[in-house]
């Protein structure tokens, strides 16, 4: 990850005291959280069909790079929906946390 | 209280805990006999068809916890109990009542306020004094009324309880002499608790007579429910299993702390400040006033990890420093907050579900469908109730996280810590626990709420979506995290800095629209693996050089990354030659274009098809669109695939007339049985016959007529000896055939999988299934080694690193074919049915029929059987050391067992998987691997469960010397009682 990215995304997070081992598993455990909400909004773009083909492959050994694909060929936003998720959650994080312990 | 009620007899608060606790007794014993009864009938084998059988069993059940009706419905709240409702009560009635909007939690403290002279010794203690003063009707009423005014109208009022103002506001129960371990015996009760909620919840849903418009929100709150359970239960059977060091170490500082704080007098003690103390520490026990009686968090709860339970010596803030964020969060389930904040995540998600499902997608699903591409502007807007509800659990998000913050402050306070170490240990605190807990914990319970919600078809694609998730490799799921956020930008995350207001912003989604203008996904999409041939243009529109420049930044830290590429590194240098050169451009062209990511992500692609150290570290620029490879240094452009000159030069093709129709039916080649060697082999030869003068042949055809079937074959990556799964031939399925056409192109034609031009214009390799043929590729029989390598068949004995052989030991230096032969080593697989058989056994293949070395260097042969192989240990692979195999072994091993765990365990909704473990009782674990018709489970969930189990069954591969089948079916028992 690009360090500027990183820094700033800690920062936005509000986890920048904790060392950086601590500050990737975090990051980790937010970046599934956020591709997996992209995912619920992007289904809703799919017919049943799709819905049951992208069940399908990931039932499969398939790749990340697959499973992208997949879903950006059936969801023309997918890109967009995962920033916005993202963006999404670090603006909710951010809005909280900034009310803890002012 | 109502008026005639205030007439009746009041009661002590004492005889008011009693009675509850004998109903709740009564309760338990009455379903403990129905469970015998179950039980019974359950051990009685089932037939298949036996459906009075199955109907009788459902019927006991559903009589099990029976509330009669009119006990639980359309009762007003009275304003207070008497004796003759708490005589009747239960946690769920007391609940309809409207005690509370939490059942367990309210219904507790209420016991607890009730039973104060049991459980607190300073009352007790007062009650003695005032020779046995019952307390009146008004006492419990009124703190009865605190409890419901504090857990939804005054916020503050619990902020000075917690603050220790509040003096009522006593420490945890204690619990009446615990029989054994405390800890187990508080997950017990709290167990039995909540399944008798569970059932009751679940009467009241089946029940015809329910509201129609509460079912979402009961259903919302037994999967909670279920939840909890399921949490407590794996708690005590971690416990119990893995921490008996831990738990008598525990039983014995929780004994002292009773001891001590038994005769403690101190009043400034209170729950909320019980949650953080820190007396559960040995070298703590004479910290102070605090009482962790019975607080789930200040025990062990995963003693393994936990430095709660372990002597404090990792700060120097004294003997009572501040608690260690890296605990992780500890809630407190009684905290008033806490349970302010699962009440309106529950209001919240089910008003999220009635309006995406209902009001939203019902409408326009179908609609939005057919637009698929369209802007998100057109989603619908979102109710004013469910903003509010949003609203208001984000409110109770951070009142939850200050009421946190406050009791560690204070806390700390209390300390003989400066002010920089408070600071300093808060920031921690708030960071790592209070950010888990209130940000990433919370969204994991919304998110699997979310998914729970889904309508059937989407909820199972994400399930496995879930659970492909989860077998991926540590490498592959970072760097989707990473590409998550690669796609937003520097300058869109700064803005959010300095607390940036989100409220009215439904799901973010909307206030996000127009804060990115610009479409940020490109950079996002290489990180995922977006990189293809087919988008290879359009990476140009972003740049090559600017991705390859930032090769070197896109890793988390330094180590990570010199640690993964010397790993890379180390896998090219030892099979540098064995890439084709057609996926060597492709592979770089990836890693290029796509940076560390997209390597990451193909990681184990590159296993099997190796580029060289120059290609991805060096200076060679790779164009996706025309596939030609740039040396920088020389500035040479030469082609990099099979239309190279070593191959054939497809333009000289064209100058060649155009091969006759029965030239091209005398070159058509069947795929041999032999395999693909001998294929080419016989093509070689039918080829050579159509040209007595090869010289006259096209370049591509001398080129196959001239060169050996093993290079040739290699050429077109029909064969590859040096991969490290031992899978080096092509995968034909018997009709598959290679043909020329009159241009005089080379053409495999495989069955089932497709045209590939192997020679010629337009050639490329073979890039599809291959398979482990054994022994058949070896030249001239013998094994071919590269250096470093270890021949077992060579003489060992003797040797260092060997074991001596002694008579009536197996002679590792046996032909390995005599002993073992490998499944197809003497022909191609001939249907579907054993091409599959090959794919998933394709583990025990490689281990059978050869040796590994063990961690002592000893080369123990495997004589066809299978071992559990440690981390250090190799195998040989026709004598081949293949500690990559090993590694993927061990990979795919992990892979099969977090796929089957996962989908019972796993982190997405668990109470649902409960409730069809609940189902699936019906059932014996015969029935249910082989149902004994197609449609015998009707049940989604159980057609999901069985088809696991076939999962499990055609995965079977050896860990720690169960199969993945014997895993699944061990756990599915032990899910079955």
């Amino acid at each position: 990850m690009n360090e500027e990215l990183k820094k700033v995304l800690v920062e936005a997070l509000g986890i920048s005291s904790l060392p950086n081992d601590k500050q990737e598993e975090m990051i980790q455990q937010i970046g599934v959280l956020v591709y997996q909400g992209a995912l619920i909004r992007s289904m809703e773009y799919m017919s049943d069909a799709e819905v049951i083909e992208f069940e399908n492959l990931t039932n499969t050994n398939a790749s990340p790079e697959e499973v992208f694909n997949f879903v950006k060929s059936k969801v023309e936003n997918f890109e967009q929906i995962i920033s916005e998720e993202a963006k999404n959650f670090i603006s909710k994080s951010n809005s909280i946390m900034s009310q803890i312990g002012e | 209280m109502e008026g005639k009620e205030q007439n009746k007899k009041s009661m002590t608060a004492k005889e008011v805990g009693d009675l509850i606790e004998k109903g709740d007794k009564d309760f338990h014993e009455a379903a403990k006999k129905l469970e015998e009864q179950i039980n019974k009938l359950k051990n009685r084998k089932p037939k298949t068809d036996d459906k009075t059988f199955l109907k009788n069993l459902k019927d006991l059940e559903k009589k099990q916890f029976k509330i009669p009706k009119e006990k639980t419905r359309n009762k007003k709240a009275p304003k207070v109990l008497t004796k003759e409702q708490l005589e009747s009560a239960t946690p769920q009635e007391l609940f309809d009542m409207g005690y509370s909007v939490h059942s367990t939690e309210i219904t507790e403290a209420i016991k607890r306020m009730l039973k104060k002279d049991v459980w607190d010794p300073r009352e007790q203690e007062n009650k003695k004094n005032s020779s046995g003063a019952d307390l009146n009707d008004t006492e419990p009423k009124k703190d009865l009324f605190n409890i419901q005014r504090s857990s939804k109208k005054n916020p503050d009022d619990n902020k000075n309880k917690q603050a220790g103002t509040n003096t009522k506001a006593g420490p945890e129960p204690k619990k009446e002499a615990p029989k054994g371990d405390p800890y187990i015996e508080f997950l017990k009760n709290e167990i039995n608790k909540k399944i008798v909620e569970l059932n009751i919840l679940k009467n009241k849903i089946e029940d015809p007579n329910t509201d129609p418009s509460l079912i979402d929100g009961l259903r919302a709150q037994y999967d909670q429910l279920n939840n909890d359970i399921i949490n407590l239960q794996n708690e005590l059977l971690t416990y119990r299993k893995k921490n008996k060091q831990d738990r008598a170490t525990h039983s014995k500082v929780y004994n002292q702390n009773n001891t001590t704080n038994t005769g403690n007098s101190n009043t400034n003690s209170t729950r909320q400040n019980s949650r953080s103390n820190p007396n559960s520490q040995p070298n703590n026990s004479n910290a102070g006033p605090n009482n962790p009686v019975n607080n789930p968090n200040s025990g062990p709860r995963n003693p393994g990890n936990n430095p709660n339970s372990q002597p404090n010596n990792n700060n120097n803030a004294g003997p009572n420093g501040p608690r260690n964020p890296g605990n992780g969060p500890t809630s407190n389930p009684d905290s008033q907050f806490k349970i302010q904040l699962d009440a309106l995540r529950v209001s919240y998600t089910n008003a999220y579900k009635q309006f995406y499902y209902h009001d939203r997608k019902l409408g326009l699903k179908n609609k939005l469908r057919k637009i698929v591409g369209a802007k998100l502007v057109n989603e619908p807007a979102v109710p004013q109730n469910l903003i509010d509800l949003k609203t208001q659990y984000e409110k109770a998000l951070y009142e939850y996280g200050n009421d946190l913050y406050n009791q560690e402050s204070t806390r700390l306070n209390g300390q003989n810590l400066s002010q920089d170490q408070i600071k300093s240990h808060l920031a921690q605190y708030k960071s790592e626990v209070i950010f888990k807990e209130l940000i990433i914990d919370e969204e994991q319970k919304l998110a699997q709420q979310k998914v729970e919600d889904l309508p059937r078809k989407e909820k199972s694609a994400m399930r496995s979506f879930l659970s492909w998730y989860g077998g991926l490799n540590p490498i592959a799921r970072k760097a989707i995290s990473i590409g998550v956020f690669t796609g937003i930008g520097v300058a869109a995350i700064t803005t959010f800095g300095g607390g940036a207001a989100v409220a009215g912003a439904w799901g973010g989604a909307k206030i996000l629209r127009s804060a990115s203008g610009a479409i940020v996904g490109e950079s996002m999409a290489y990180a995922i693996g977006k990189m293809s041939t087919s988008e290879a243009n359009k990476s140009k529109e972003f740049g090559i050089d600017s991705s390859k420049n930032n090769l070197g930044n896109l890793n988390w830290d330094e180590n990570t990354f010199t640690h993964v590429k010397n790993q890379y590194q180390a896998v090219l240098n030892q099979h540098a030659n064995r890439m084709n050169s057609v996926r060597k451009k492709q592979m770089a062209a990836k890693i290029i274009a796509g940076g560390l990511t997209t390597f990451a992500l193909n990681y184990e692609d590159a296993f099997m098809h190796k580029p060289s150290s120059e290609d991805i570290w060096g200076n060679k620029e790779v164009d996706n669109g025309t596939g030609t490879t740039k040396n920088e240094n020389s500035g040479d452009t030469k082609s990099s695939d099979n239309k190279g000159s070593s191959t054939g030069k497809a333009e000289q093709v064209t100058k060649t007339p155009e091969a006759s129709d029965e030239v091209i039916k005398n070159v058509e080649t069947e795929v041999s049985s032999e395999g693909s060697i001998a294929t080419v082999d016989e093509l070689k030869e039918k080829l050579r016959a159509q040209f007595q003068d090869p010289s006259k042949a096209p370049a591509h055809i001398r080129h196959i007529i001239e060169t050996d079937k093993y290079t040739l074959s290699k050429e077109w990556g029909l064969f590859n000896p040096d991969d490290p799964s031992g899978k080096e031939s092509a995968m034909m399925l018997k009709g598959s055939n290679i043909t020329m056409d009159k241009n005089w192109n080379i053409i495999l034609h495989n069955v089932g999988k497709g045209d590939t031009v192997l020679s010629g214009e337009g050639a490329q390799a073979y890039t599809g299934e291959m398979f482990n043929s054994d022994h058949q590729a070896t030249e001239g029989g013998a094994t071919k080694l590269t250096e470093g390598e270890v021949d077992i068949n060579q003489i060992p004995e003797g040797e260092d690193g060997y074991t001596k052989l002694t008579e009536g030991e197996v002679d590792i230096n046996q032909n390995p074919e005599d002993l073992d032969k490998a499944p197809y080593a003497d022909g191609l697989p001939v249907d579907e049915n054993e091409l599959n058989k090959t794919f998933w056994k394709k583990e025990n293949i490689n281990i059978k029929g050869n040796a590994y070395e063990d961690a002592n260097g000893n080369i123990v042969r495997l004589e066809g059987k299978e071992v559990a192989l440690g981390a250090d240990h190799k195998i040989y692979v026709d004598g081949i050391v293949s500690k990559e195999l090993t590694e993927e072994l061990d990979l795919e091993k992990n892979k099969i067992l977090d796929n089957a765990t996962v989908r019972f365990f796993g982190w997405s909704g668990d109470g649902a998987k409960s409730a069809e473990w609940l189902k699936l009782q019906n059932y014996d674990m015969e029935t249910l691997k082989n149902p004994p018709t197609d449609n015998f489970f009707s049940n989604k969930e159980e057609k999901f469960i069985s088809k696991l189990l076939k999962f499990a069954k055609r995965n079977d591969v050896d860990y720690h010397g169960k199969t993945a089948s014997q895993l699944v079916e061990e756990i599915a028992l032990k899910k079955l009682g």
